[in-house]
């Protein structure tokens, strides 16, 4: 059953496209983030979910409901903002306000006192909001987003502001809470880091359009166009321009100065026919070195770049198309040297084709 | 197959110093800055300095650049003795940490003003911006007004016009804090590129070490005003010369554990209260007395059990804490239950749930022990 | 939407009305001749003459006008180039007794002007200087110093340290980077200054009236002495002060683009 769904929402201001025609589902219980540079439209989108803003075009179903022209305090959802907006009182107090329309005193106080737990702050219960650290504000926020009951907890980047310490500890605290306690979330980010740590599907939008949506590993390793290769992942994906050869059983194409020939399926045969040229994409670490495992390829190295736990090496295929490849071994690092000839591999399977407009074939 | 002594030796027998600090001393207000400094910076090539916010690297180019008057020592570039030479005319060129464009101007102008007030003409400072603007990948931008640019193209411009006039020295001060992760290391390239083409002598400022590691062929570690080492990045990151270094270079990734040297025989064990792990003698440049030390472990160094390589030995059982994935990358933050945390590094996108239990395996020839004074106790010899 | 638009239009329409309202009603009076002046209801549509301003320039009042743009002018731009090179060297340069000094500076001002008309009177009578523009002009200039420096200042230490820096090492000699780079950048603040000296200088009228002679004296002061055989001459009046306003209302129109950007400058930050 789909916990949120949004059909065909668009979203204008003025002469600016925020959102277009985004069409996205969330299930009971997932944990989705919404991810993209900053301007693509998703925090537009989150706000959209809440009712802060009306879409122009589209609907927006909550838990089954039709919620599009319902304001945001009809819709039983419970928002964390980055500057996680709580009111000057105590935690307790903090907590309690959004349930006071309809729950019993009683029933407040356990309901508090179980968030608290959850969140280990229980010990900060009567204590004003301006003696906590940011860390803990954060975690009132996101008690009292908790204690409501939502049918859908929307976040906007709210590690945002969080100290790098804190931001592990607080990544900690959702990871339990998805495990405790089951709810859907709606979590926003321009971190793909923290995306591809935290949701069990991610949703790219770039320009207000969605690019792809799937689980972490998906948009890592299956990207469907080349914004999601190339922003996925750091570095982004290699994307080579080849110039077809010929096809016949296989795909001849020239990179760079190689050549290379990729086993293709027998209906893609028409198009490349037709197509003089296309996008080969890999993955950093699917470089090899060394020619046993799979396609040839041979390259100069322009240079290394030493990252700790691992190196990138910049090399160059000719014709001016080069590459990155990624190494973990420090002693491999320190074989290859700058202006080495060197010859690489990778396995076809991890070689993908995409069109010059950028979609995957 | 080099050692890293071999390669650094090879790079060093072919240059000389275009930037020398001789018992340099720079006092600003009540507090020394740095005294008794000595550095050197090899012609034509980029060095950095890093160091943590307020180790002193912003006073260290702005004296080599001529706003500080050091108390004592000298300031040489080139040969010349420069202390009493003022900034405009020291043959330097700066981008500071704020940037300083003139917002009133527009990129073309700004990127021209060292020289269109020095007098070169019209068509020279036109060829000059425009060949600096297409190699910066600026062109577009050159009608502009500064406020109308995005971080990175800001950032291009101020590095533009630093580098547009002939100067003996370039001097950048952290010129990419508060960009994005994707345009950093894109500007990274950048600066990189331009130091091999154009073979200015560069010297570059940074609190990150891994921006220093991936910039840099030479790097001096600047903490409280002192040189705590000065060498390759993989040097640093492998062989840091002190706990202290490790521990900034490691940037809070390094797992450092805080216990005991016991021995029993020819065995060394090293002890904390979650776990005793043996070190193998032999990466130990003297059998070390019993006592405390520090244990220095890097995360891709550790590895959950299906992951670990033969020659991993066991260390401890840890619960997920959390995980960070790095693209195609994967630190798993375990816990202990001491509460202490263990960063592992994995090779792929590995998400397990939180809570789970799992074995964890460490390289016994790459741990790093530091005694009491966080003097490393290790034998450095080896070849890699 | 639209309604809210209206009536806050409305609103707006009333407010400036009120204010702008008096200067229109001695816009009217000015062009009115000396029976309709006194009428009863006032009169808002009539047939304007030239009267008033006949007579001004039979009794050569229009000197007083003179009088104000040159000593207006004089000292408040003579006070905003001392003040910017004093409030240049206070905020980029340490020095002992630096703060006591801008202690100093303000603390000018924190007295009212009327405490100073005797030592100033006499002062200026001692040294021959009654009934100069000097005498008015130094007055003004040390009054309006203060502020120049003090607000100067504030814009000055808003701009960060390093562009002078950056200037130096681009090879600017300090006064091409006051003209070209320094001066442009706080334009909207000196413009501010500009306007608030004004406005105290302009419309002065104590110490002028005690240090002015009949040849000397700004329209502020020849406003008072406008007699008629039978007590005020308002047409006269009127017609004199529409004069008066014309400077002004061609000054700030001249940089009105200035004048929204540096009196908001520090409230939107």
């Amino acid at each position: 059953m789909e916990q949120v769904y949004l059909e065909n929402i668009s979203k204008s201001f003025g002469k600016t496209v925020a959102v277009k025609d985004l069409t996205l589902k969330v299930m009971k219980g997932e944990f989705v983030a919404i991810l993209g540079p900053s301007g693509c439209g998703k925090t537009t989108t989150l706000r959209i979910i809440a009712g802060l803003e009306k879409p122009d075009k589209g609907r927006v179903f909550i838990a089954g409901r039709d919620v599009t022209n319902l304001p945001p305090g009809k819709r039983r959802i419970a928002m964390v903002f980055q500057f996680y907006a709580l009111y000057p009182t105590t935690v307790y107090e903090n907590i309690a306000l959004p349930l006071k329309r309809h729950m019993s005193k009683a029933e407040i106080k356990k309901r508090v006192k179980e968030v608290a737990e959850i969140l280990e702050i229980s010990h900060l219960l009567n204590v004003h909001v301006n003696k906590l650290t940011i860390f803990e504000k954060q975690k009132v926020a996101l008690a009292r987003a908790i204690a409501k009951e939502a049918d859908v907890y929307l976040l906007d980047e709210p590690l945002t502001l969080l100290d790098p310490v804190s931001r592990i500890k607080m990544r900690h605290e959702f990871k339990r809470i998805q495990k405790e306690f089951t709810g859907t979330f709606i979590y926003v980010t321009h971190d793909q880091f923290e995306a591809m740590s935290l949701a069990d599907r991610i949703a790219i939008m770039n320009a207000g359009v969605l690019q792809q949506e799937g689980t972490p590993e998906e948009v890592y390793f299956s990207p469907k166009n080349t914004f999601v290769a190339t922003f996925v992942g750091e570095p982004g994906m290699n994307l080579v321009e080849a110039t077809v050869l010929d096809c016949n059983d296989f795909l001849k194409l020239k990179l760079g100065d190689n050549i290379i020939s990729l086993p293709i399926e027998t209906r893609y045969k028409e198009y490349f026919s037709k197509v003089r040229e296309v996008l080969i994409g890999f993955r950093p670490e699917h470089v090899i070195f060394g020619s046993n495992t799979g396609l040839p390829l041979k390259g100069r190295i322009l240079f290394k770049e030493f990252l700790g736990y691992r190196s990138l090496i910049h090399i160059d295929l000719g014709s001016e198309r080069s590459i990155i490849a990624v190494v973990n071994k420090l002693s491999q690092f320190m074989k290859l040297n700058k202006d080495d000839i060197v010859e690489l591999s990778i396995r076809p399977d991890n070689i993908l084709l995409f069109s010059k407009e950028g979609v995957r074939l | 197959m080099t050692t890293i002594q071999e390669y650094r030796s090879e790079s060093e027998s072919e240059s000389s110093i275009a930037v020398e600090l001789r018992n340099l001393k720079v006092v600003l207000g009540k507090k020394v800055v740095f005294e008794d400094l000595n550095m050197s910076f090899e012609r034509g090539r980029l060095t950095v300095v890093l160091g943590p916010p307020g180790a002193g690297k912003t006073t260290l180019l702005k004296t080599i650049a001529g706003f500080i008057d050091p108390v004592e020592g000298e300031v040489v570039i080139e040969g010349r003795v420069v202390n009493d030479v003022p900034p405009s005319q020291r043959n330097v060129s700066m981008v500071f940490q704020t940037l300083a464009l003139y917002p009133h101007m527009t990129v073309y102008e700004n990127i021209a003003t060292p020289l269109s007030t020095r007098g070169f003409s019209k068509e020279e400072i036109d060829e000059k911006v425009q060949s600096l603007a297409k190699l910066l990948k600026i062109t577009h931008t050159l009608d502009r007004k500064p406020e109308t640019l995005s971080g990175g193209e800001y950032q291009r411009v101020a590095i533009a016009k630093c580098l547009i006039k002939d100067a003996q020295v370039y001097l950048m001060d952290e010129p990419f804090i508060n960009l994005d992760l994707k345009i950093r290391s894109e500007l990274r390239d950048e600066i990189k590129r331009l130091a091999e083409t154009l073979k200015k002598t560069m010297i570059f400022a940074t609190p990150d070490p891994s921006e220093a590691l991936a910039l840099g062929e030479k790097i001096y570690v600047f903490m409280e005003g002192k040189i705590v080492q000065f060498g390759q990045g993989v040097e640093l990151y492998k062989m840091p010369k002190s706990l202290e270094v490790a521990t900034y270079v490691g940037e809070g990734l390094f797992n450092i554990f805080k216990g005991e040297i016991l021995r029993k025989g020819s065995n060394v064990t090293f002890a904390t209260e979650d776990f005793s792990a043996k070190i193998p003698p032999d990466i130990l440049a003297d059998v070390p007395s019993e006592g405390k030390y520090t244990l220095v472990i890097r995360p891709e160094d550790i590895k959950p059990r299906r992951f670990a390589e033969d020659s991993y030995e066991f260390l401890v059982k840890g619960k997920v804490y959390t995980v960070e994935v790095l693209g195609g990358d994967t630190l798993v933050y375990y816990e202990l239950d001491s509460g202490a945390i263990v960063k592992s590094l994995v090779n792929t996108i590995y998400r397990p749930s939180t809570g789970v239990e799992e074995e964890l395996y460490f390289d016994p020839g790459e741990v790093l022990v530091f005694n009491e004074k966080g003097v490393p106790v290790m034998k450095w010899s080896k070849s890699i | 939407m639209n309604v809210k638009k209206i009536f806050w239009t409305i609103i707006a329409f009333i407010i400036v009305g009120i204010y702008i309202f008096p200067v229109y009603w001695i816009y009217l009076t000015a062009f009115k001749d000396r029976a309709t002046l006194f009428e009863l209801p006032p009169k808002f549509i009539f047939t304007p003459v030239w009267d008033n301003f006949d007579e001004l320039m039979r009794y050569n009042a229009l000197q007083a006008v003179v009088n104000s743009v040159i000593v207006t002018s004089i000292s408040i731009l003579v006070s905003l180039l001392i003040g910017f090179l004093a409030a240049y060297g206070l905020s980029r340069y340490k020095y002992p007794g630096k703060n006591l000094m801008l202690f100093y500076i303000i603390s000018t001002r924190m007295m009212p002007p009327i405490v100073f008309i005797i030592p100033i009177y006499m002062m200026f009578s001692y040294l021959g200087m009654k009934g100069t523009y000097l005498s008015m002009i130094l007055f003004y200039i040390g009054v309006t110093l203060p502020f120049a420096v003090w607000m100067s200042k504030t814009f000055i230490d808003e701009i960060s340290i390093e562009i002078d820096q950056a200037a130096q090492l681009d090879g600017f000699t300090t006064i091409d980077f006051f003209r070209k780079i320094l001066i442009p950048m706080i334009a909207p603040g000196l413009v501010a200054v500009l306007v608030f000296s004004l406005i105290t200088v302009w419309n002065e009228f104590l110490m002028a009236n005690i240090l002015s002679d009949p040849f000397t004296r700004p329209a502020s002061v020849a406003l008072a002495n406008i007699r008629g055989e039978r007590g005020f001459n308002w047409g006269r009046v009127a017609a004199l002060e529409l004069i008066y306003t014309i400077p002004v209302i061609i000054l700030i129109f001249l940089i009105q683009k200035y004048l929204v950007r540096g009196l908001t400058l520090g409230v939107v930050r």
